[in-house]
């Protein structure tokens, strides 16, 4: 198996760099370029990449902005010549974040690591029109980035037009509405609990009855859901079998 | 005999304590017309000049009181005849113990002067060191500087002319931002050279996305300017405008002069914003410092909007 790779850079000869350090890396294969966001959307969600290098200061929108306006995002190794933009926080799925000129050593590393990850990837369920549970997603939060694996998220919920995720001790926006990601999320592992909130199913501690024949659902994170009467039959109904 | 002994004694001390008493509301009162007044910053001489005969008045203020309060209510000039002697050594202790107090209250108030005075002195100390290296750091945009560096490491498998070429031209501007602040004037050809190899260089980068022109008059090459003034303005263009628009656009450079003044303007496609970021804003600042400490305040530096496409800057420098 090789990563396919797209090289995302205004600047032609940067892509022309980076392609020339990683046509000696067998594991990768570059199988495009991209010379601003607009170009790179359109190849991810046709060729479905494995890896992105992503130049952060791009005219137009910048990286961040790129992978803001994609569902589920690729890997993604970062490459800019300055880091002025103080990113400080990826701790969570810390992913890497290179300096131009590419050092051929780092970058190697940084591939490998990528490649490690992949590799353990379920590539079963790659047809399936909804997000897997192992798509992630790239949220930021002012200067907070975070790469977030759909099956780490425990709980959805309507924040304006926006949605509010919760995972591990973090909980930013991200800004799509919470109806819209549930046509896109797969039923069998997230499940709306009422108009406002939708849980991973994998993520219930406790379910305790409530009035009225509904219930309401302890997550391990010490968050409380009630389920709405509809939904609440809905669920037993799920979990009957 | 023991009883009246006694009775003096303790009128003694009634008179003792009631004249601290005066000295007291007498200092507090000094203490607070003093405040109103300028004295704590005068000269020793001039402070003495003052100070002098305000603590005799003061003190016959005093003695007068207190010799009113041994008239009545003790009576005590019933008993014994009043000396007039005895009032004039009385006053001249007092103002001594007022000029003492003086001495303390003024050398005080020069520590805490002296004090905060060097305080000031150091924060502007560290003010300045803050501004000059702020433009010592924003010499070359190390943006520019990697990605400079990146191309020409591309350019040597891709065309090896042109990368030593670029190389050459990245020394130069290393060089001339490096030496910059040791000159206060360069001439305007001098900065014109590098801002052409700046251009050059952000043309290896943005390829077709970058295009400039230069209309220089003749008579203007000699003209002195303070150095990277233009080149701060080349890249405010690039960083602040061109960069940031997909598709691109234009630097124009026009220099021209007359009798009366130099005129430097700096026109390109895009917009910028009613708030520059503070690195830009300090960058012009320190821009149009220069300029005024060099020309006086006719020179001007200004940057709008020229229409809803373009940008211009333009700077002014009257000659007469």
């Amino acid at each position: 198996m090789k990563l396919n790779v797209l090289v995302i850079d205004d600047s032609r000869l940067a892509r022309q760099e980076l392609k020339h350090l990683l046509q000696d890396i067998d594991l990768v294969n570059v199988s495009g370029e991209a010379s601003n966001a607009g170009e790179a959307i359109e190849f991810i969600n046709k060729a479905k990449p494995d890896l992105l290098f992503l130049d952060i200061q791009m005219p137009g929108k910048d990286g961040f902005e790129l992978l803001e306006d994609l569902e589920e995002t690729p890997e993604v190794i970062f490459t800019t010549a300055y880091n002025e933009y103080a990113i400080k926080a990826f701790e969570y799925n810390a992913l890497d974040y290179l300096q131009k000129p590419l050092e051929k050593e780092r970058l190697l590393t940084a591939i490998e690591k990528v490649y490690e990850k992949q590799s353990h990837k379920d590539s079963s369920s790659k047809s399936t029109e909804l997000l897997r549970e192992d798509s992630q997603v790239f949220v930021k939060d002012g200067d907070n980035c975070w790469f977030v694996k759909l099956a780490d998220i425990s709980l959805l919920e309507i924040e304006g037009s926006y949605t509010r995720i919760y995972f591990e001790q973090n909980s930013p926006m991200i800004p799509k509405t919470l109806n819209y990601l549930e046509t896109r999320l797969d039923p069998k592992a997230f499940f709306r609990a009422n108009r406002q909130q939708m849980i991973n199913l994998r993520c219930i501690d406790k379910i305790e009855p409530w009035f009225s024949g509904n219930i309401k659902i302890l997550l391990q994170n010490g968050k409380e859901v009630k389920v709405s009467r509809r939904q609440t039959s809905k669920f037993k109904e799920m979990m009957s079998f | 005999m023991m009883a009246l002994y006694q009775g003096i004694n303790s009128t003694n001390s009634l008179i003792g304590i009631f004249d601290a008493f005066i000295h007291l509301i007498i200092t507090h009162g000094f203490r607070y017309v003093l405040q109103k007044t300028t004295w704590k910053t005068l000269s020793f001489l001039k402070l003495a000049v003052r100070v002098v005969p305000a603590t005799f008045i003061l003190a016959v203020l005093a003695k007068f009181i207190v010799a009113a309060f041994m008239w009545w209510p003790l009576g005590l000039f019933d008993k014994q005849p009043f000396y007039f002697n005895t009032l004039i050594v009385a006053i001249l202790q007092s103002q001594i113990i007022l000029i003492v107090w003086s001495l303390i209250y003024f050398s005080f108030h020069y520590f805490r002067n002296y004090k905060s005075a060097e305080i000031e002195k150091w924060k502007l100390e560290a003010v300045l060191k803050d501004a000059e290296l702020t433009a010592l750091k924003t010499q070359v945009n190390p943006h520019f500087l990697f990605n400079c560096l990146n191309n020409i490491r591309a350019l040597v498998l891709e065309d090896t002319e042109k990368a030593r070429d670029a190389i050459t031209k990245l020394s130069d501007l290393l060089r001339y931002s490096i030496q910059y602040n040791q000159k206060q004037k360069v001439t305007l050809r001098e900065e014109i050279a590098i801002v052409k190899q700046y251009l050059a260089l952000e043309g290896i980068h943005m390829d077709s996305r970058l295009n400039y022109t230069f209309h220089i008059d003749n008579d203007a090459l000699e003209s002195e300017i303070p150095p990277m003034i233009v080149q701060l303005l080349a890249e405010n263009a690039i960083k602040h405008c061109l960069s940031k628009i997909p598709e691109g656009g234009f630097i124009k450079i026009d220099v021209s002069k007359t009798i009366e003044a130099l005129m430097i303007q700096v026109t390109n496609t895009g917009q910028i914003s009613a708030t520059p970021s503070d690195s830009t804003g300090l960058g012009l600042r320190n821009a149009r410092e220069r300029l005024n400490l060099l020309f006086g305040d006719q020179a001007s530096l200004r940057i709008e909007n020229l229409d809803r496409d373009n940008v211009i800057a333009a700077i002014h420098i009257p000659l007469s």
